[in-house]
C-alpha cells in the first residue's frame, strides 16, 4: 500500500475560503453601489481607499512574516471593504485607512493571519476608528445630499462636512435617539429603504434581509447564528425597553437602527471566529446577542454592537470547547445505552 | 433592599466596569498572567478574593478612624488612605498565614505559595485605595472588593482561554509569549472601553 | 558556535542584564500596571520612574543585607511598608518635575509600594550568600531599564496620542485620541516587546553567523 504524507486539510470540500469570501465580496459590492446611488462619488471613494489600505498592510505584513504573498486570499478585501460599509460617507480618509491598518496589521496578523485571527479584525478596527474619531464615526449625512469628495469635518462642535464653500449638514442616526431616550421620527418604510442618515451599508434593511437569505442558501452562514442574535436581541428588548409606551414600535426601531442587522450578516458570521457546531452557534449567538444590548444600554458609544462582538470572540473558544465536550459526553452514554440495551435482550 | 441594590451595583461595577486586570493593569504580571492551570487560576483568585474582602473590611473603619483624627491633629499627610490600607493588608496576611499555621495546617499547606502573589498584589492595595476614596460605605467596600476579586479571577480565567487558543495558532515568532497575551488583553480591554466610553477615576 | 565568547559576553552583561536582555517591562512582563496606565504622557512617566529608583534600590538593598534574617512570613510585610515609607517620603520629588503630576498618578502613587519588580528581586536577594553589591548594580540597572521602556512608551503614546512631547506641541497631521487610553498601552507594549525580541533573534543570528561562516563563504 502507498501512503502520501501530507499535511491539515485532509477533507476535500468545494467549499473554500475563496468561496466563502467571494460570497461575502459580492453582496459588500452591492451595498457598495447602493451606497453609491445614495451618497455618489464619495461612497465609493471611501471603499476604495479602505481597501487598498487594508491590501496594503496585508501585503506588508505577508512579506515582514517572510511568507509569499497569496493572491487568492481575498480576506483583506473583505475587511477593507466591511470597514468602509459600517462609516458614514464623510468619514475622512484617515479614519479609514487607520481603521484598516489596525485591523489587518494589529489584530490579524499577529494572531496569525488569515483563517487563525482570535477576533474580527473589521470589528476591532472600526471600534479603534469609533473611540479616536466619535463624532466623525457616528454623524451621517443625509441620502442623496450632494457630498464633495475632498471635504473635511468641521472642527468646531457643528455637524458639518464642508470643502471650501460646500457644506453638508450632518445627522444623528435614530439609534442615538434611542440612546437619549426617545423615539425617532423616521417612519419605518423609509427605515426598510435606507432613505435615512446612517452608516452607507447599513441602512437598507430589505438589502440587508436579502444579504442574509442568500448567505444562508448558499450556506456560508449557518442558520442558527443570525436567528439566535436576533432572537436574543428582542427578547431583551421586549424584556426590557428602553421606551415602554409602545414595545413592538421600540422593538423594530432598536431592530433597524445602526449596525445591528449590518453586524449579524456579516461581522458575526465571520468563518473564522465564529464556533464550528450548530448548537454552539446558538449559545453564542444568544450571548452575543445579550452582551449587544448590554453595551447599548449601558455604553459609552451609541452603537458598540463592534466591541460586544470583540467581548463575544473571547468568549468564542470557551463555548467550542465546552460544547464539544458535551457532544463527546452525549455520544459516551448513547453508546453505553445501546450496550446496556444489548446486554439485556442477550 | 437598598442595601442589596448598592452593594450588587457595586461587585457589578467592580467586576466588570472597571475590572482591574483589563481596564487598569493592575495585578497582572508574567508570572501570573502565565497560571497553566484553570485550578490555580481559581485558588488564586479566590484567595486574593478572600484576602480583599476582609481587608476592606478592616481598612474601612481604620481610615474613618484615622480621618477623623487627621481632622482633630491638623496633620498634612498625602496618601493616608493609602497607608492604612497597606497596614490592614499586611495585617491580614499575618493573621491568615500565622492563623492556618497554627490552627489548620492542612489549609496552610496549600495558601503557603499562593499567599503572597495574592496578598502582595497590585489588585488588592488598588481596590481598596478606589473604594475607600470614592465614598463608599462599608458594605458597598465589600461588594466593591468582592466584585474586584471576581473581576481579576475572571480575567484571569478569560486570558487562559485566550491563550489555549493561541497556543494552536501560527503565531510569528517575534510575538510568542508575552507579546502576543498582552495584544490579547489589549483587544480585550478595547471591547470593554466600548461599554464604559469615559476615563476611568484614577 | 563559539559558546566561549558568548560565555564572556553573558558574563559581562551580567552586570546590566536589567537594561535589555531581561528589561522589567519588555521582557520580563513585571510592574505591567504602570507601563501600561501612566505611560500616556511623558513627566507621569518619568516621575514615576523617580519614584521606582528611590523606592527599589533601598529596598533591595535592605532585603540583601537584612532579608535572610527575617523569617519568611515578616520579609514580604517588611519590604512592603519600607517602600510604602519610601515612595510617600520621595512623593515630593515629583512635584519639581511637573506641579501637577501628582494629582493625575492618582492611585499609581501607593501602588508602586507593591510593584513585582521589587518583589522579584527581593526574593532573589533575600536568600543567604548573595553579594550586596550584585543586588546595588541589579536594583540600578532594572530601574534604569523601567524608565527607559517607560520613557520610550511615553513618548510615544504622547506624540500619537495628543501631538505634544514633554506639554510641548509638534505638528503631526493625524491626532489618535485612542493611543492615550488604557488599550492602547497594552497594544504599544505588544508590539514593542515584539519588536525587542525580534532584534534579540537578529542579534542572536548575527552571533552565530559571525563565528561559523557557511561553507560557501569560507570557500
Amino acid at each position: 500500500m502507498k501512503l502520501h504524507a501530507r499535511t491539515a486539510p485532509h477533507i476535500r470540500h468545494p467549499e473554500s475560503s475563496r468561496t466563502l469570501m467571494s460570497d461575502a465580496i459580492i453582496l459588500l459590492l452591492v451595498l457598495c453601489v447602493l451606497a453609491f446611488l445614495y451618497y455618489g462619488l464619495r461612497a465609493l471613494l471611501v471603499c476604495a481607499v479602505s481597501v487598498l489600505a487594508a491590501v496594503a498592510a496585508d501585503l506588508v505584513c505577508v512579506l515582514l512574516r517572510g511568507r509569499r504573498p497569496n493572491p487568492r486570499d481575498l480576506s483583506a478585501v473583505v475587511t477593507g471593504l466591511v470597514i468602509a460599509l459600517m462609516m458614514p460617507a464623510t468619514i475622512s480618509f484617515t479614519a479609514v485607512a487607520t481603521a484598516a491598518v489596525f485591523a489587518i496589521a494589529i489584530v490579524k496578523h499577529p494572531f496569525g493571519g488569515t483563517g487563525s485571527n482570535l477576533f474580527n479584525p473589521a470589528a476591532a478596527g472600526f471600534s479603534f476608528a469609533a473611540i479616536c474619531w466619535p463624532v466623525q464615526v457616528f454623524s451621517y449625512p443625509l441620502p442623496f445630499d450632494r457630498i464633495p469628495l475632498w471635504g473635511q469635518a468641521a472642527s468646531s462642535g457643528q455637524l458639518v462636512y464642508q470643502a471650501g464653500e460646500m457644506s453638508v449638514r450632518l445627522y444623528q442616526n435614530p439609534v442615538f435617539v434611542l440612546k437619549v431616550g426617545g423615539i425617532p421620527t423616521n417612519s419605518l418604510s423609509e427605515m426598510l429603504l435606507g432613505n435615512y442618515p446612517g452608516p452607507m451599508g447599513a441602512t437598507n434593511i430589505l438589502v440587508l434581509l436579502a444579504c442574509l437569505c442568500y448567505l444562508i442558501y448558499r450556506g456560508t452562514v449557518r442558520w442558527q447564528l443570525p436567528i439566535s442574535f436576533l432572537a436574543s436581541c428582542a427578547a431583551v428588548v421586549l424584556l426590557f425597553p428602553r421606551e415602554s409606551t409602545d414595545r413592538i414600535q421600540s422593538l423594530l426601531y432598536e431592530l433597524m437602527s445602526g449596525l445591528l442587522l449590518f453586524a449579524a450578516v456579516f461581522l458575526l458570521s465571520d468563518p473564522v471566529t465564529r464556533p464550528k457546531r450548530d448548537s454552539a452557534l446558538i449559545v453564542y449567538g444568544i450571548f452575543a446577542g445579550i452582551i449587544t444590548m448590554f453595551c447599548r444600554y449601558s455604553g459609552g458609544f451609541e452603537e458598540s454592537v463592534t466591541f460586544a462582538i470583540l467581548l463575544a470572540n473571547a468568549v468564542m473558544p470557551a463555548i467550542d470547547r465546552h460544547d464539544e465536550e458535551l457532544h463527546r459526553l452525549l455520544r459516551r452514554k448513547r453508546l453505553e445505552f445501546g450496550k446496556l440495551k444489548k446486554t439485556q435482550k442477550a | 433592599m437598598n442595601f442589596l441594590s448598592e452593594f450588587g451595583l457595586a461587585v457589578v461595577s467592580a467586576a466588570i466596569l472597571q475590572n482591574v486586570v483589563l481596564t487598569r493593569g493592575l495585578g497582572s504580571c508574567k508570572r501570573t498572567l502565565t497560571l497553566s492551570a484553570p485550578r490555580s487560576i481559581l485558588f488564586l483568585g479566590g484567595t486574593l478574593t478572600v484576602v480583599t474582602i476582609l481587608a476592606a473590611l478592616i481598612a474601612w473603619p481604620l481610615n474613618r478612624l484615622v480621618r477623623t483624627y487627621q481632622s482633630q491633629m491638623q496633620l498634612t499627610l498625602r496618601y493616608l488612605t493609602s497607608i492604612t490600607a497597606l497596614i490592614s493588608i499586611c495585617l491580614v496576611f499575618l493573621l491568615l498565614y500565622l492563623g492556618t499555621r497554627a490552627f489548620a495546617p492542612k489549609v496552610h499547606y496549600y495558601l503557603r505559595e499562593l499567599m503572597i502573589p495574592a496578598t502582595f498584589n497590585c489588585a488588592v492595595l488598588g481596590s481598596i485605595v478606589i473604594a475607600l476614596t470614592s465614598g463608599y460605605g462599608v458594605f458597598q467596600a465589600a461588594g466593591y472588593a468582592l466584585g474586584s476579586g471576581i473581576g481579576y479571577t475572571a480575567a484571569l480565567l478569560l486570558i487562559w482561554e485566550g491563550r489555549r487558543r493561541i497556543a494552536l495558532t501560527d503565531v510569528p515568532r517575534a510575538f510568542r509569549g508575552l507579546p502576543i497575551l498582552l495584544l490579547y488583553m489589549g483587544i480585550l480591554s478595547l471591547a470593554i472601553y466600548g461599554l464604559i466610553g469615559h476615563q476611568l477615576p484614577t | 558556535m563559539n559558546l566561549e565568547s558568548l560565555r564572556k559576553h553573558r558574563r559581562r552583561s551580567r552586570w546590566v542584564e536589567g537594561l535589555f536582555q531581561k528589561n522589567p517591562i519588555l521582557v520580563c512582563g513585571l510592574a505591567l500596571p504602570f507601563a501600561i496606565m501612566v505611560t500616556n504622557n511623558l513627566k507621569n512617566s518619568v516621575s514615576i520612574s523617580i519614584l521606582m529608583a528611590c523606592s527599589l534600590i533601598p529596598t533591595v538593598l535592605l532585603a540583601s543585607l537584612v532579608g535572610h534574617r527575617l523569617p519568611k512570613w515578616l520579609s514580604w510585610a517588611v519590604y512592603a511598608l519600607f517602600s510604602m515609607v519610601l515612595v510617600i517620603a520621595f512623593q515630593p520629588l515629583t512635584a519639581a518635575v511637573a506641579p501637577e503630576v501628582g494629582d493625575s498618578l492618582g492611585i499609581y502613587v501607593p501602588i508602586l509600594s507593591l510593584n513585582t519588580v521589587m518583589f522579584a528581586l527581593c526574593g532573589r536577594y533575600s536568600q543567604p550568600g548573595h553579594r550586596p553589591i550584585l543586588a546595588l548594580m541589579d536594583s540600578l540597572s532594572y530601574s534604569l531599564g523601567f524608565a527607559l521602556a517607560m520613557c520610550l512608551l511615553a513618548a510615544i503614546r504622547e506624540f500619537l496620542g495628543n501631538n505634544t512631547i514633554w506639554g510641548v506641541a509638534v505638528k503631526f497631521p493625524v491626532r489618535f485620541t485612542g493611543v492615550q487610553i488604557a488599550f492602547s498601552g497594552f497594544i504599544l507594549l505588544a508590539l514593542l516587546a515584539a519588536l525587542l525580541q525580534f532584534l534579540r533573534r537578529v542579534f542572536l543570528l548575527h552571533l552565530y553567523r559571525r563565528d561559523n561562516p557557511g561553507p560557501n563563504e569560507s570557500a
